[in-house]
């Protein structure tokens, strides 16, 4: 056995029992998962369990802005027992206006303390929107205004990550009339490479991945021209969807409640904004309790809250727009090259990387599967080969 | 089996049927959508057999899917629709769903596009699906096949390797520790 294997598990075994009972098979289950959300080799998954059951775990200062704590709740309110614990142990997370034990100066006086510590190594995570009208005055914390929290947070963090659609784009704060003058954290830290993770709720494993890529490989994951990790935004909803059948053979619910409504027809002409939304919903699903457990799948059409100019902009019954601006260079890869596609087996593993944990693996495997497909942008134009 | 070759005539008829029939809901139930796209018309694109059955692309003006027909119309009848079937080509294994429709029976398909307006013309849509037929018809080089393991369903892969969840897992172990 080489030194760094037995190093990894003597972290491991570390590991083992300090989380409230996650044995080392279930945390390899999940880095793994991980690994296969990101569209990773397997063999990354051990390299991911390495990195977070190290000692050094990064330190995370968390602003909340004008927000409404959704984000986080979704974070928190995974079904698996020892999710929020993982996710908490494998992290350092300093500050975080909600989950930290201290109040009032005391809280302030820990972040300020961890900014010191860590100068330029900690990872600035930011949810909610950023009000910058009348000098920000609309949303303060300690006395101070969210805008100056941020510049000074993110002058000496090593990233940045935006959570939810609010620190993306702006999301529900920022449409109209939008008082408050309300931005995504790009808008405002113009200078420093942003990573987005919109979604209102985000899934919380595209963000735990985007962390534990950081951690594992010490950059961050690949990124579309939207600053939103590809291993996660690179399809349309539509083209993952498992209504996608009826939507093909023209079958439409058109009332809620109708008939094709209660047979689970396609949801375009309900306003579904699926055609016109890139995120891995359909995929991974959320709250780790089995098949159908999105929008969509429970009846409900896509809205597109990940989408800047969709979500919180269009009317909720509008029949989706289609972008027209996409060229054929975009036409998908069919196939994929090890390392880039995650494999069907390995997506369901991921998504149901905590089921499994309850033996609902099985069930959550024979629905859900990524397709193996690079993003549409990252494509070959099949017009030049 | 993995060469192209000509469907028999049971084969060709049920093709043809899927162009009367993709045609007909076309101008039935999509035609007054946004998402139709009126420079493009149904068609299919190189159909060739396919273990029992026969494979090809099929291009409509709101979709372009990879479609899978079974010789045996009630192969894949046990599935529900949005069913996801992982199926073992020369490219190597990939994912596919579970179509139906009442003329046509249970298929299986795998999205290529939808909405379609990223091709201009039936010109461009007929050339990506050619090159996305080829990419899956055809074996890929040696260490290149997509990393596939299945660990639900899994249906007409003969001779596939176990890609149950052990082997999965167990090939994360790096080999020094099976010692």
């Amino acid at each position: 056995m080489s030194q760094s294997t037995k190093q990894s598990y003597a972290g491991l075994d570390g590991y083992e029992g300090s989380l409230g009972g996650v044995t080392r098979r279930e945390f390899l289950k999940f880095c793994t998962g991980i690994a296969a959300t990101m569209g990773l080799p397997a063999g990354m998954g051990m390299r991911i369990a390495e990195a977070a059951a190290s000692p050094q775990r990064p330190p995370v200062i968390w602003l909340s802005a004008q927000e409404c704590t959704g984000c986080t709740e979704s974070l928190l309110r995974s079904t698996h027992p020892t999710l929020e614990q993982l996710i908490l142990d494998a992290i350092s997370l300093d500050y975080h206006e909600t989950l930290c034990a201290g109040a009032g100066h005391q809280a302030e006086a820990a972040k300020k303390a961890s900014m010191e510590a860590n100068k330029g190594k900690y990872v600035l995570v930011v949810d909610g929107s950023i009000p910058t009208k009348d000098g920000g005055i609309y949303c303060k914390i300690a006395g101070r205004t969210v805008l100056e929290h941020l510049h000074e947070t993110a002058e000496h963090a090593a990233a940045i990550i935006a959570i939810g659609s609010c620190a993306s784009w702006g999301g529900i704060p920022s449409s109209g009339p939008n008082p408050t003058g309300a931005k995504g954290v790009s808008k405002i830290l113009t200078d420093r490479p942003i990573v987005n993770i919109p979604g209102c709720p985000p899934n919380p494993y595209n963000f735990l991945a985007t962390v534990l890529h950081f951690l594992t490989f010490n950059r961050l994951p690949e990124l579309d021209n939207k600053a939103r990790p590809k291993f996660a935004y690179n399809r349309l909803i539509h083209e993952n969807c498992e209504r996608r059948p009826h939507f093909d053979a023209g079958r439409f619910a058109v009332e809620f409640g109708d008939d094709g409504h209660r047979k689970g027809w396609c949801l375009y002409k309900l306003g579904c904004k699926g055609p016109e939304t890139y995120a891995n919903c359909p995929a991974i699903l959320f709250g780790d309790v089995g098949p159908g457990a999105w929008p969509v799948g429970t009846g409900a059409p896509c809205f597109g809250c990940t989408e800047e100019g969709v979500g919180f902009t269009k009317a909720i019954h509008a029949l989706s727009e289609l972008k027209t601006v996409t060229p054929p260079v975009t036409y998908p890869r069919i196939t994929e090259d090890k390392g880039q596609g995650v494999s069907a087996g390995a997506a369901a593993l991921a998504a149901g990387i905590v089921g499994a944990a309850a033996g609902a693996a099985v069930v959550v495997a024979s629905k859900i599967g990524k397709t193996s497909d690079a993003p549409p942008k990252a494509g070959p134009d099949p017009e030049q080969e | 089996m993995t060469g192209p070759g000509q469907p028999d005539q049971a084969m060709q008829a049920r093709v043809s049927a899927l162009v009367a029939r993709f045609t007909h809901i076309g101008e039935e139930r999509m035609r007054e959508l946004p998402i139709y796209h009126h420079a493009l018309h149904v068609e299919v694109v190189g159909f060739q057999p396919w273990e029992d059955g026969s494979i090809g692309v099929l291009i409509t003006p709101w979709f372009m899917n990879v479609m899978l027909l079974a010789g045996d119309k009630s192969r894949w009848r046990s599935f529900g629709v949005g069913d996801k079937v992982v199926q073992k080509l020369p490219s190597g294994e990939h994912e596919f769903v579970v179509g139906e429709d009442e003329a046509l029976g249970v298929y299986l398909f795998r999205s290529l596009a939808s909405p379609m307006f990223r091709f201009k013309t039936q010109a461009q849509a007929r050339n990506a699906a050619v090159v996305a037929l080829q990419r899956l018809m055809t074996a890929a080089a040696a260490g290149e096949e997509s990393e596939t393991s299945k660990d639900g369903k899994q249906i007409d892969a003969p001779g596939g390797q176990d890609l149950g969840r052990r082997a999965f897992l167990r090939r994360l172990l790096p080999e020094d520790t099976s010692r």
